[in-house]
């Protein structure tokens, strides 16, 4: 937000570099945990179990990535979890959008209504088994529908969509509606576009959620035909279930045997993150750096 | 906007569509494996005895069974080989069925959507009786003389502790007595010879050769410190019950011949043995993140000679330690290893370090979705016998990947797997890959009546032969005794669970303070008030509930 | 108006009806687009909450609500007179106490910072790699901060190396450390992530109004605090009476992972005693009541706090 034609102040300098500096900082605080992992991640297994790497592999090893890759459930698990961030992100945020939207509309009269009927959702849940019971009633269960119907709407991202639309010039929609365009063609046309910085950040949200989700797959779609990225790879890293509970010593001896090692955990998360953080910028452009909505707000 | 709007709704409609579809795909194939199954039915009609002296049934027998929580993947790929002999041997077609959930919550779901499968294995007592009160877990005894001669015969006096009001619902899994240790000391067998193999017998001797240990070694190669001993959370479940038995206690609880069983909070014992890690608190050779450890950190410092020694499991000595060691050292040899010693504290009776349950707590149910229990129980009673012990124990025989051979009714080890297992180079993985402890639903896990010696653990059979297993079992075999009765867990069902719980989170928090004290007066001091403390929190009740059932099992069970 | 009502009730309610057909018709668009959504939230919301009674029974999962037996408040009193309940309550309020009062203001004030860079793509860097915590399961962050904090941790190794302490700090096993470490655990892990919503609100400033700005000889300061600031008031002010909402919410995952027997007292708050007490034990009703008793204090916080707002700030979120 800073445009060169204006010379700048001592103070204005020292706090830019000030500034600098802090975030330096703060970004090495920040990253090192991920430089970590990469670095265990990258380490021999039986060695990393002796503790003791930070920044660098101690004996070199990709074998907590080839463990990965050896079977093609990866790859398919890439597909569906890709999908799913696609189909669950774009309904999620256009939907989520369009409620934001007329809980906006000043004239509506269920403004109100459904602001309130959405908010309660946040706070009063009937817990895990009646919504299992519904979703098997519905025939959600095993099918690809259940990643992305039940989390359509979502109360905490209209407040926000809202929030933002509720700053944006009321003039703008009247005039439209006076040229006789009617409401999703005000959504679409006029909200959505000037809005784009709300709707990118909760896009991120929303296939970050659907990106890391493994819990709604473990328990609608235990079949394994809808295994996604995360649920593949959790089930490598799957612990002993409670090792206080295993009282037969023979049976704990050989679950711990086969216990993975740090480093798979580690790999796991490299896996994971990556793909996330690396489509994370075309995203991002829309709401760091800023664009100028003059030309479009009019 | 308006055409990406329409690319991305087309795309959307496109990508459901597929999913639709390719979900309709799944549903097909699903149908489609159906008829094979029936199919390999129809081609096997003859009515004989195979060589296991199984009587093949005219039609496959198969059901479904759920097993717990795992790897689904891992599971059906290492379960394939043995259940395909099965079906090709026995014509049982035997599924399993693991989930990525919670047990619990798994078969809570279960039971709220009423889709599970005919039999599910490993619930605790609790569980099963959930089950019982619905409904949903069919009676077993009326099977039982017509279509399973094997089972009474096998768990012989055991039978009648699983029967409630003379009916029986479930069956028990890796049942039985092992005689081979679980829990020990261990030191550092390498550091031990250095100091010229002294004998110790108690616990305070024991602590002094793991000083002397400490003074000769204070630093680790990298310069970390070392300590004496070390231990991870929970120390009251890992290690406690293992350092009463040393002081005579029988997992935690004194238990007079008549059946009165006392926490050893409540004992001098119980003081004796916070006087004895304190004492090592207090001399600075605690681990002083005991309390803290997860089972990876006490490895991690295990691992790297900073740790002579710990009370607990055996198993730990070996994955924490040699097991390590010999993959990722170069310069190992045999004897850096912990070693298991028993330990006996001057005044106690006799040293009790490894309690066993013949019963076992995992119980095997066949639910009401079974159309033929009786082919079911016929299954389970094969697996009961000595014979089917090994085949679900030790996997396929006869391939060349076998560790187990079964020619003219007699069954044999393979002499390359048994010497993998002397040669600690067995191949884990390999042996999951042909079924070996994939398929347990009533097998016993103790030694077998036939030979009297065979047991179903793969890798115990040989100790005898295995030089560091000989000495763990001959240190230790004094230490193991049967606590078949004494072990009553507080299951979900007892309203005394919520007690149990607080106590056992209270024990914990109470007792590490009183280890970590400053001086032996402070500690026992705050032993007192940890005693105080719980018994105000119902642990008293907790005594009173478990002598009350020590008592009635001494007199419906002898 | 009263009056009307009462002379002629009947001609005053037909007109109530005739404006009310009449908005409808006026609004029948925004009704049509409403109407699937309420469906939606019906269904997939309000259907399943039935599950609140198992507050009141004693549900064992396999029977119906209705044929378990009602106990009534039990369950409540039980939590009440739970010899924890004043030691969770207190831990709960504490850590989320600490969460709003450090983790509320810190993305505000790291997305203006962020703002204020004057390098793009420099500014980009530091903002995708200061949500990169957010990624970090709860396990690692707990194995780093052993390493860290542990009784041979590098912290204890660089102050007594300095001769600041001679005996190492057990930081992770007293409890008096526990709610400072699980409150920046917490913050460095959702410190960037929290920003993006700021960062997005900001980005809808025209950039024309910094230039107007400027030429009112506003300075760096001064636009911070005419135009930037004013532009995410919204957001602040949503956030923070989400944020009163959810103060019993005070995390689960980390305290089970960062806290140990001897900082229990300190870690134990609503959610793990619900799960360990509740779900650990079977006893679904238990951990119902607590639910319940969350989302009755949990929707009065927020209706209270939106009332507050409404009254002192002019804006509210209803």
């Amino acid at each position: 937000m800073n445009s060169s034609f204006q010379k700048k102040s001592l103070g204005s300098k020292i706090f830019d570099c000030a500034n600098v500096g802090f975030m330096l900082l703060f970004s090495v605080l920040m990253i090192y945990p991920f430089l970590n992992l990469l670095a265990l991640s990258l380490n021999d297994g039986a060695d990393a179990a002796r503790g003791g790497i930070f920044l660098w592999p101690r004996m070199f090893s990709i074998d907590a990535y080839s463990f990965m890759l050896h079977e093609n459930k990866l790859f398919s698990g890439f597909g569906i979890s890709i999908l799913r961030v696609l189909v669950g992100t774009t309904t999620c945020v256009m939907a989520t959008g369009l409620l934001a939207y007329i809980s906006t509309v000043r004239h509506f009269s269920g403004r109100k209504l459904m602001r309130i009927m959405f908010l309660m959702t946040m706070y009063i849940s009937g817990g895990l088994i009646p919504t299992y019971l519904l979703i098997v009633k519905l025939g959600l269960i095993n099918s690809f529908h259940v990643y992305w119907i039940p989390s359509l709407l979502n109360a905490y991202y209209m407040l926000i969509m809202a929030s933002y639309m509720q700053n944006l010039p009321e003039s703008l929609f009247e005039s439209a509606r006076i040229d006789g365009a009617n409401e999703l063609g005000i959504y679409f046309r006029i909200v959505m576009p000037i809005s784009l910085p709300v709707f990118a950040s909760i896009a991120v949200f929303s296939s970050v959620g659907h990106w890391n989700s493994w819990f709604d797959v473990v328990l609608y779609n235990s079949n394994g035909h809808w295994d996604t990225l995360q649920v593949y790879l959790r089930k490598l890293l799957l612990e002993v279930e409670s090792f206080e509970e295993i009282k037969n010593q023979q049976i704990a001896q050989s679950k711990f045997r086969t216990l993975s090692p740090v480093t798979l955990r580690a790999a796991v998360t490299m896996v994971v993150t990556l793909p996330i953080v690396f489509i994370y910028p075309f995203l991002q452009k829309y709401f760091v750096g800023g664009i100028t909505l003059g030309a479009v707000k009019g | 906007m308006k055409k990406t709007l329409m690319v991305v709704l087309a795309l959307m409609l496109v990508l459901s569509t597929l999913a639709a579809c390719s979900k309709n795909n799944n549903g097909g194939n699903e149908a489609q494996a159906t008829p094979t199954a029936t199919e390999s039915a129809s081609t096997d009609p003859v009515a004989q005895s195979n060589e296991f002296g199984w009587e093949l049934p005219k039609k496959t027998i198969e059901f479904s069974y759920y097993a717990g929580q795992a790897n689904p993947d891992k599971a059906e790929k290492n379960a394939k080989q043995l259940q395909q002999y099965i079906l090709d041997k026995f014509n049982v077609k035997i599924n399993k069925l693991v989930y990525d959930v919670k047990r619990d919550e798994r078969q809570n779901l279960m039971l709220v959507s009423n889709d599970y499968p005919e039999v599910i294995a490993g619930m605790d007592e609790a569980t099963v009786s959930k089950w019982v009160a619905q409904g949903k877990a069919i009676e077993l005894g009326q099977f039982i003389d017509k279509y399973a001669p094997h089972i009474k015969e096998q768990l012989g006096d055991l039978y009648k502790t699983y029967l409630t009001d003379g009916k029986l619902y479930a069956l028990p899994s890796y049942w039985g007595l092992l005689p081979i240790p679980d829990y020990a000391a261990h030191m550092r067998y390498d550091y031990l010879n250095e100091l010229g193999n002294p004998t110790f017998e108690t616990a305070d001797q024991f602590y002094d050769i793991l000083k002397q240990m400490q003074a000769k070694h204070p630093k680790n190669d990298k310069g970390e410190k070392t300590y004496a001993l070390s231990a991870y959370a929970p120390v009251t479940t890992n290690t406690v019950p293992t350092l009463a038995g040393i002081w005579g206690l029988k997992e935690g609880y004194k238990v007079t011949p008549e059946g009165v069983m006392t926490h050893w909070v409540n004992t001098p014992e119980g003081l004796e043995l916070t006087k004895f890690m304190n004492k090592i608190f207090r001399d600075g050779l605690l681990d002083p993140d005991s309390f803290i450890n997860k089972y990876e950190n006490m490895k991690a410092k295990m691992s790297t000679d900073r740790v002579m020694g710990y009370v607990g499991a055996w198993w730990i000595g070996w994955n924490a330690g040699h097991e390590l060691w010999q993959k990722a050292d170069t310069k190992w040899t045999e004897d850096k290893r912990f070693m298991q010693y028993a330990l006996k504290a001057p005044n106690a009776e006799h040293s009790y370090m490894s309690g066993k349950n013949a019963r076992s707590g995992n119980m095997t149910i066949i639910t009401d979705k079974a159309k033929n229990p009786e082919d079911i129980v016929k299954w389970l009673d094969f697996s009961m016998t000595d014979i089917g012990t090994r085949l679900i124990g030790w996997g396929v025989p006869n391939t060349d990947k076998s560790t187990w051979k079964f020619e003219k009714d007699q069954p044999s080890f393979v002499d390359a797997a048994k010497q993998a297992i002397l040669d600690s180079t067995f191949d884990y993985d390999a042996g999951e890959l042909i079924g070996m402890d994939q398929l347990n639903l009533v097998s016993p896990d103790g030694t077998m009546k036939d030979d009297g010696k065979s047991t179903y653990w793969y890798d115990q059979n040989f100790n005898e032969e295995a030089k560091w297993k000989k000495m763990l079992n001959d240190n230790l075999k004094d230490t193991i005794y049967d606590n078949t009765f004494g072990n009553i867990p507080i299951l979900a069902n007892n309203p005394l669970a919520v007690t149990d719980k607080q106590i056992t989170d209270l024990l914990e928090t109470l007792w590490s303070k009183a280890v970590m004290s400053k001086t032996e007066e402070e500690s026992v001091a705050n032993f007192k008030a940890m005693q105080d403390k719980l018994n105000a929190a119902g642990l008293n009740k907790i005594e009173q509930f478990k002598s009350e059932e020590y008592q009635r099992r001494l007199k419906d069970w002898k | 108006m009263n009056k009307l009502n009462q002379l002629n009730p009947t001609a005053s309610s037909q007109m109530k009806i005739r404006n009310a057909m009449r908005s409808l018709y006026r609004e029948r668009q925004l009704w049509l687009i409403s109407i699937p959504m309420i469906i939606w939230v019906l269904i997939f919301s309000y259907m399943p909450m039935y599950g609140i009674l198992m507050a009141f029974v004693n549900y064992i999962p396999g029977n119906t609500i209705l044929q378990s037996d009602w106990v009534g408040l039990t369950h409540f009193k039980m939590f009440f007179d739970s010899p924890d309940f004043p030691l969770v309550l207190r831990n709960t309020l504490a850590i989320s106490g600490l969460s709003i009062l450090f983790g509320f203001p810190a993305p505000i004030v790291l997305a203006i910072l962020l703002n204020e860079l004057n390098n793009k793509r420099f500014k980009k860097t530091i903002q995708t790699i200061s949500y990169l915590p957010h990624f970090i399961s709860w396990v690692v962050v707990a194995s780093i901060l052993f390493a860290l904090l542990g009784n041979e941790g590098i912290l204890n190794d660089v102050l007594i190396r300095l001769d600041i302490i001679d005996q190492p700090i057990s930081y992770l096993g007293e409890g008096k450390y526990f709610w400072g470490i699980i409150t920046s655990a917490n913050l460095w892990k959702d410190v960037g992530w929290s920003t993006i919503i700021y960062l997005s609100a900001m980005a809808g400033v025209d950039s024309e109004m910094y230039d107007a700005g400027k030429v009112d000889g506003l300075n760096r300061f001064g636009l911070i605090w005419h135009i930037t600031l004013p532009s995410i008031r919204s957001t602040i002010v949503l956030l923070w009476i989400l944020g009163i909402g959810g103060i019993l919410n005070a995390g689960f995952e980390q305290q089970l992972l960062i806290g140990n027997a001897q900082t229990r007292e300190y870690y134990e708050v609503i959610d793990t005693y619900a799960y360990k007490y509740g779900i650990e034990l079977g006893n679904y009703s238990y951990g119902a009541a607590i639910g319940l008793l969350k989302a009755i204090i949990g929707v009065t916080l927020v209706f209270g706090a939106n009332r507050f707002s409404k009254k002192v700030l002019d804006t509210s979120i209803i």
